[in-house]
């Protein structure tokens, strides 16, 4: 309990929505402020103050709020447990205060309430929705914290819960169809893939998508069809290795290291003698050869075919020995990416839809206007015309 | 530079791969010399797993990897190929082409070509065939 300090729930989920104003408002206000000054003193006018320490409480704002909302969350999260209750005095709630031990509490409520929210979404949608809006709102909040992502994105399941929680959030348990995902729902689903979900080194949630599915077809059509895959190495941690120079986007991965967990490919390559570590839950790093005699020979010369980042090979007996060495990323299966694009299929045609839907309604409602015009027009004549009958008579 | 793999089309297919080793824990100096020799560029790469390592392709479309054997991990230090413990460095050159014979002539002057490089001697070559579905 040395790391952790009692907070008041309530006054930390107030402080976390100061924080998160003054954000908003620091973020609306100060490039406005910093353009219009800068402009006023570049035509001679004025003497320049120095606007560094206001850019800086800007930036300053956005971890500044993240963190008082993960405090805040931490804290509701261990006052709902009715075993915490009974401990605490007086309402006080223990969590982490600061640093990693703050960013991996955060991320791992994060990932649990995120399958929670799966869950959920099978007998609630609504409050299902609720819970996952909070999550996008968590982790956009982290959208700059690479160590908090990656945390969040090394919890075993995430991804493949992330990637088809709008195909969950349209049906039952029956399977029935429920609802149409909203806008919104597409955009929270988006955000939470687009967000963090994603190796560093990929355009977008599309590419990255597109080679989960090339791995998984690959392992499948060499008779691995369950699988499962993992990133590691500085495509997760952002971290190169050995030279500790910062992986970014820009400055992307030179190689892919996967960790494919399977029971049977993993025997397979006991079977044949290659090399195993870990105290024999995986295999030492694979050459050429060793893939070819795995016969993944197919998978690793179409993956490493264009001029994008390599990609290197380690087999694990489970998901669990791959956890034991640290951080990583797991890729979404067939089932979580064929969902995907389903729904951004279904939405494109539910958009469709609701456009010619729309069209035809307006459409409607112009023809019956010109009908009403017309006949208003006609009675107006008539009344017109009996009018002047009225008259001649 | 993307591997440059002959097209083989939907008939079989045939791997071979070489084994080279040097005692010069030097990859770098290793990569060099052989690089001087095959009339190839390197390309330095890293990885988590295997550490880093050199990588070329070859004019005929051979790939050559080299790299250290002996690496470390959470476990310790070990070596990647423990039968050849005395070579510090290895070299795999790999092709695959529509029949054996093709794929061995690229690798054999390839061999050729590496004999003079010092300290570097082959270790062992395996090859496989892959025919297609239903011959």
């Amino acid at each position: 309990m040395d790391n952790e300090v009692g907070v008041d729930p309530e006054r930390v989920a107030q402080a976390a929505a100061a924080l998160e104003n003054l954000r908003d408002t620091l973020a609306a206000n100060v490039p406005v402020i910093v353009n219009t000054l800068n402009e006023y003193w570049s035509s001679g006018a004025g003497s320049p103050v120095d606007l560094g320490p206001l850019r800086r409480a800007e930036a300053r704002s956005v971890q500044d709020a993240a963190d008082m909302r993960a405090r805040a969350n931490l804290a509701a999260a261990f006052m709902a447990n009715p075993v915490n209750i009974d401990l605490v005095l007086g309402g006080v709630a223990w969590i982490p205060w600061s640093g990693p031990a703050l960013d991996q509490a955060d991320s791992q409520l994060d990932a649990q309430d995120l399958a929670s929210a799966v869950a959920l979404a099978r007998t609630d949608p609504a409050a299902a929705r609720a819970a996952i809006a909070a999550i996008t709102r968590d982790i956009a909040d982290h959208a700059g914290d690479p160590a908090f992502l990656a945390d969040f994105w090394s919890r075993p399941g995430t991804a493949a819960a992330a990637a088809s929680l709008a195909s969950v959030l349209r049906t039952t348990k029956s399977g029935k169809q429920i609802s149409q995902p909203s806008a919104s729902d597409h955009q929270n689903v988006l955000t939470i893939l687009a967000s963090a979900a994603i190796p560093i080194g990929f355009s977008g949630t599309r590419a990255y998508l597109q080679f989960a599915q090339q791995v998984n077809d690959g392992l499948a059509e060499a008779g691995y069809p369950n699988a499962t895959v993992a990133f590691r190495g500085s495509s997760v941690t952002g971290v190169r290795f050995r030279t500790g120079e910062t992986v970014t986007d820009d400055n992307p991965p030179g190689d892919y290291d996967l960790a494919i967990a399977d029971p049977d490919l993993f025997a397979q390559a006991k079977e044949l003698g290659i090399q195993l570590r870990g105290g024999g839950t995986r295999t030492a790093p694979l050459n050429a050869s060793d893939l070819d005699e795995l016969g993944l020979s197919d998978l690793a010369e179409e993956l490493n075919s264009g001029t994008g980042p390599k990609v290197s090979f380690m087999i694990y007996a489970d998901q669990n020995a791959i956890d034991t060495r640290g951080a990583n990323i797991v890729a979404p299966d067939s089932a979580a990416v064929t969902r995907y694009y389903d729904e951004q299929v279904q939405t494109a045609e539910m958009d469709r839809t609701t456009e010619q839907l729309q069209a035809a309604e307006q459409a409607e409602e112009q023809e019956q206007a010109e009908i009403a015009e017309e006949e208003a027009e006609a009675e107006a004549e008539a009344e017109a015309e009996a009018m002047a009958m009225e008259d001649d008579e | 530079m993307a591997p440059q793999l002959p097209e083989t089309g939907q008939g079989s297919v045939t791997r071979i791969y070489d084994f080279y080793g040097s005692p010069d824990a030097d990859t770098k100096r290793v990569s060099d010399l052989i690089a001087a020799a095959a009339g190839l560029t390197f390309e330095r790469r890293k990885s988590v797993d295997r550490g880093e390592y050199y990588l070329a392709n070859g004019p005929a479309g051979a790939e050559l990897v080299v790299e250290p054997n002996e690496i470390e991990d959470e476990d310790g230090k070990f070596f990647k190929q423990p039968d050849y413990a005395d070579s510090m460095t290895l070299l795999l050159a790999w092709h695959k082409a529509a029949s054996e014979a093709d794929a061995a002539a690229v690798l054999d002057r390839l061999r050729e070509r590496l004999g003079p490089v010092d300290g570097l001697v082959f270790l062992r070559r395996r090859q496989s065939t892959k025919h297609p579905a239903g011959a």
